[in-house]
């Protein structure tokens, strides 16, 4: 592996991603919940999610990573596991598959309120997403952890088998 | 279809597969990109008439282009993210493997036809 | 039967979000992965009961009327393939689980296998060619994932070759869907027919062609088959098994559907040249090599010309010995492959020129591998005889005695690839160096291999009956095909 430089991140970008990590959050779920019945959706803020993982990986490094409340790979499960069962759902109660069901309740404060089940199905499009991302990375950051461990120990048991030839390949 | 669409389309399908056709899996995927945003243009141009946008409730049925190419594009767009994904981790793979991304030859098949006599396999037990 | 047939991709789904969650607990997720495939499994084979009795059965989804809703078909030959397909998915399966090899052992092997099985189940009964494409999609997607899972340099290189080839051909599929709505202004499977037998005759064979590229890239037919012998060998054995036996019938089945009920009678010399040359360049290839796992790569692509074969010739009797063909092939090659799985982890390689003498060590592996390996030769008393038999009649009624002529010529040729394995790994004095001894294998492997390879000699027994559901599935194609069907029954 050629010696990658510790990269300290800039002060600006730091800061900017630290400011906009709470807004990029909110701006995720707005699209999620937005989509249905406009553009948006869970795929989309799902991936605004992503962009915030990778925007705090390229600041925090693999620590922001660390700091994941919940397996990745478990959030794809809950993620998928959501979206399938509300296709599944309504066969339960005679209905066909992935057909959606509305509920109009009335909640005092509010007003009336639109319940849709396919928001559901949504829900779980953006936790899959999220969590595909999350995986990624984490991914990603244990190659890297792997593959610098095996520098500064002189050992090999990196991802690779044996001494990778490395041919002027930049990164 | 509108000339700007055609043209647009001829150039995305002529870099793709120039892309395409090269040893550098990185290449490919770039090329794998362009194809895929090519296919998908193409679904938009020749599926559909132009119309309003075809979401319930912001103009009349009749003004609405067709949603079903639409729908097909979204699909195909969520797939093509996918497939990237999974070949740029191939990439990066390759890559911690053995230092570059060339896709190689099929070892076996270079041993083979090099082999000056194969029927010397069957040996002596025939 | 109201959107059960949802339950074939949803179920296997389903267990795929369980076995994420449960990423971290080994045992569980092998059940989960045994539970749903064995769940689907019994499901298609009372699907295929009940399609046979009372007819096809249709799911749209989201409860939209059936013209614009996602739709899940399944006829007689869609409710078959799936029944084929779950039995062997399951099989290998517990052959796997019982192998513990070291891809078995990561915690993506049982979500990625799951996932095989809904876009398997999926694409058999795909209503639509964009839910066909979008199966495909889930299929492929999986296979990616299983074919690779080691990461090793040798799966990474022939991976590369197999990932990118095969998205081409998803690039081609999604560029025919286009043209197919464009042109005719439907995907429906069922309105396709009639929709496409309007169009000029120019426009058809376009959109025939597109398609036929497709699925034959995927099917591994003549000039598109590379990519299948450098893949399928790098991948452990229970994968390649499953990979052998399924996923180009997958194709099979995409291309005898689009040519029997979509555009009869156009191709016709086309395909026959490409079964030809698919068959003969196939053995070949065979013959050519040295080691077991690449030999029986080659042979799948030489068998898949007799298919190609039998769907050129068109009409009842050649279609229903394709569907007999499909349902004699799928057990054969998935159990010789299984059969290599056993020797490379007895011996740790399957290379000929280092194995030897195997049936001194264990002559229920010889036998295991010798049943098989003279049905798909075409060896009388064997299922693979009555397959061939059925596509070399059709081809003497109609007067293609070239075809005839190649189809037997590289049946024997078969038999001689066959014989070089035989000689190689089995026949021959006991290798006296101190090899690992027989028997490491778990006893389920041989079991499961047993039991493959008993199905195989069942459709030979009970080749009367499975040939008169392969004619009444082939009927029903035939049938449903545009009226101007010129190569009728013969």
């Amino acid at each position: 592996m050629t010696p990658r430089p510790t990269v300290t991140p800039s002060t600006i970008l730091s800061l900017t991603v630290a400011g906009l990590t709470p807004v990029l959050v909110l701006v995720a779920v707005y699209i999620t919940f937005r989509g249905h019945n406009a553009p948006g959706g869970g795929f989309a803020g799902g991936l605004i999610i992503g962009i915030v993982l990778v925007l705090r990986y390229l600041t925090d490094g693999a620590e922001a990573l660390r700091r994941l409340p919940v397996d990745p790979v478990v959030l794809i499960g809950v993620g998928l596991g959501a979206a399938v069962l509300t296709g599944i759902a309504p066969l339960l109660v005679g209905g066909s598959f992935l057909e959606s069901n509305v509920w109009k309740l009335d909640l005092w404060p509010v007003g009336q309120v639109k319940v849709v089940s396919s928001a559901v199905f949504d829900l779980g499009v953006f936790i899959l997403v999220t969590g595909v991302v999350a995986a990624i990375l984490v991914a990603l950051a244990e190659a890297d952890d792997e593959a610098s461990r095996g520098e500064t120990t002189g050992g090999t048991e990196g991802p690779t088998d044996g001494p990778p030839t490395r041919t002027g390949v930049d990164r | 279809m509108s000339v700007t669409q055609a043209g647009l389309l001829a150039v995305l399908v002529s870099v793709g597969t120039f892309l395409v056709l090269h040893r550098s899996l990185t290449r490919i995927i770039l090329g794998i990109g362009m194809l895929g945003n090519a296919v998908n243009l193409l679904i938009l141009t020749v599926g559909s008439t132009p119309g309003e946008v075809p979401i319930v409730g912001s103009s009349g049925a009749d003004r609405m282009t067709d949603p079903v190419p639409q729908a097909l594009v979204l699909t195909a767009i969520v797939i093509g993210l996918a497939v990237v994904a999974f070949l740029l981790s191939m990439a990066y793979r390759s890559w911690t493997i053995d230092g570059n991304d060339v896709v190689e030859d099929d070892l076996s098949d270079r041993r083979i036809a090099a082999e000056p006599d194969v029927t010397q396999d069957f040996g002596d037990e025939t | 039967m109201n959107g059960g047939l949802a339950l074939f991709v949803g179920a296997p789904l389903a267990g795929t979000a369980a076995c994420f969650v449960l990423a971290r607990f080994q045992g569980a997720q092998r059940a989960v992965a045994l539970a749903c495939s064995t769940a689907v499994t019994i499901a298609s084979v009372v699907l295929l009961v009940h399609v046979d009795t009372t007819g096809p059965v249709t799911t749209s989804m989201g409860g939209w009327p059936e013209a614009i809703s996602i739709t899940f078909v399944a006829d007689r030959l869609g409710a078959l393939m799936l029944v084929i397909g779950n039995v062997m998915m399951l099989a290998v399966l517990v052959y796997a689980v019982a192998q513990r090899s070291s891809d078995e052992r990561s915690p993506w092997y049982a979500p990625a296998y799951l996932a095989l099985i809904a876009g398997v189940s999926g694409a058999f009964l795909a209503g639509d060619l964009f839910n066909l494409f979008v199966c495909f999609e889930i299929l492929l997607m999986s296979s990616y994932v299983l074919l690779t899972l080691e990461g090793s340099d040798d799966q990474i290189r022939s991976g590369t070759t197999y990932v990118v080839l095969n998205v081409v051909e998803s690039l081609v599929l999604v560029t025919a869907v286009a043209l197919v709505f464009a042109t005719t202004g439907t995907l429906s499977m069922a309105e396709l027919p009639d929709r496409l037998a309007a169009l000029p005759d120019g426009v058809a064979l376009g959109l025939s062609l597109l398609l036929l590229v497709a699925f034959g890239l995927k099917a591994a037919v003549f000039p598109l088959f590379s990519w299948l012998p450098d893949s399928y060998p790098a991948a452990p054995s229970p994968v390649s098994a499953v990979f052998a036996g399924l996923l180009t019938k997958v194709g099979v089945y995409a291309i005898l559907r689009t040519q029997t009920q979509w555009f009869p009678d156009t191709n016709r010399t086309l395909l026959l040249v490409i079964a030809a040359a698919t068959m003969v360049v196939g053995v070949l290839g065979a013959i050519a090599q040295s080691d077991i796992k690449r030999i029986l790569s080659f042979h799948i692509v030489s068998q898949i010309g007799y298919m190609i074969a039998g769907i050129a010739l068109g009409g009842v009797a050649a279609v229903a010995a394709v569907v007999f063909f499909v349902i004699h092939q799928v057990p054969a090659k998935t159990s010789l492959f299984l059969v290599d799985g056993v020797v490379e982890q007895e011996q740790g390689t399957s290379a000929l020129d280092r194995l030897s003498g195997l049936a001194r060590r264990s002559g229920a592996l010889a036998a295991l591998f010798l049943l098989p390996a003279l049905s798909l030769a075409g060896i009388p008393p064997f299922s693979g005889f009555v397959a061939k038999l059925g596509i070399v009649t059709v081809g003497l009624d109609r007067g293609e005695w070239w075809i005839v002529g190649v189809a037997l010529v590289v049946s024997i040729l078969t038999l001689v690839s066959m014989m070089k394995i035989w000689t190689g790994a089995f026949w021959g004095a006991d290798d006296p160096d101190d090899r690992p001894g027989l028997l490491r294998h778990h006893p389920l492997m041989s079991a499961v291999t047993a039991f493959v390879v008993a199905l195989t000699i069942a459709i030979a027994v009970f080749a009367g009956p499975i040939y008169g559901f392969a004619e009444r599935t082939a009927g029903d194609l035939v049938a449903t095909s545009a009226p101007a069907t010129g190569g009728g029954a013969p």
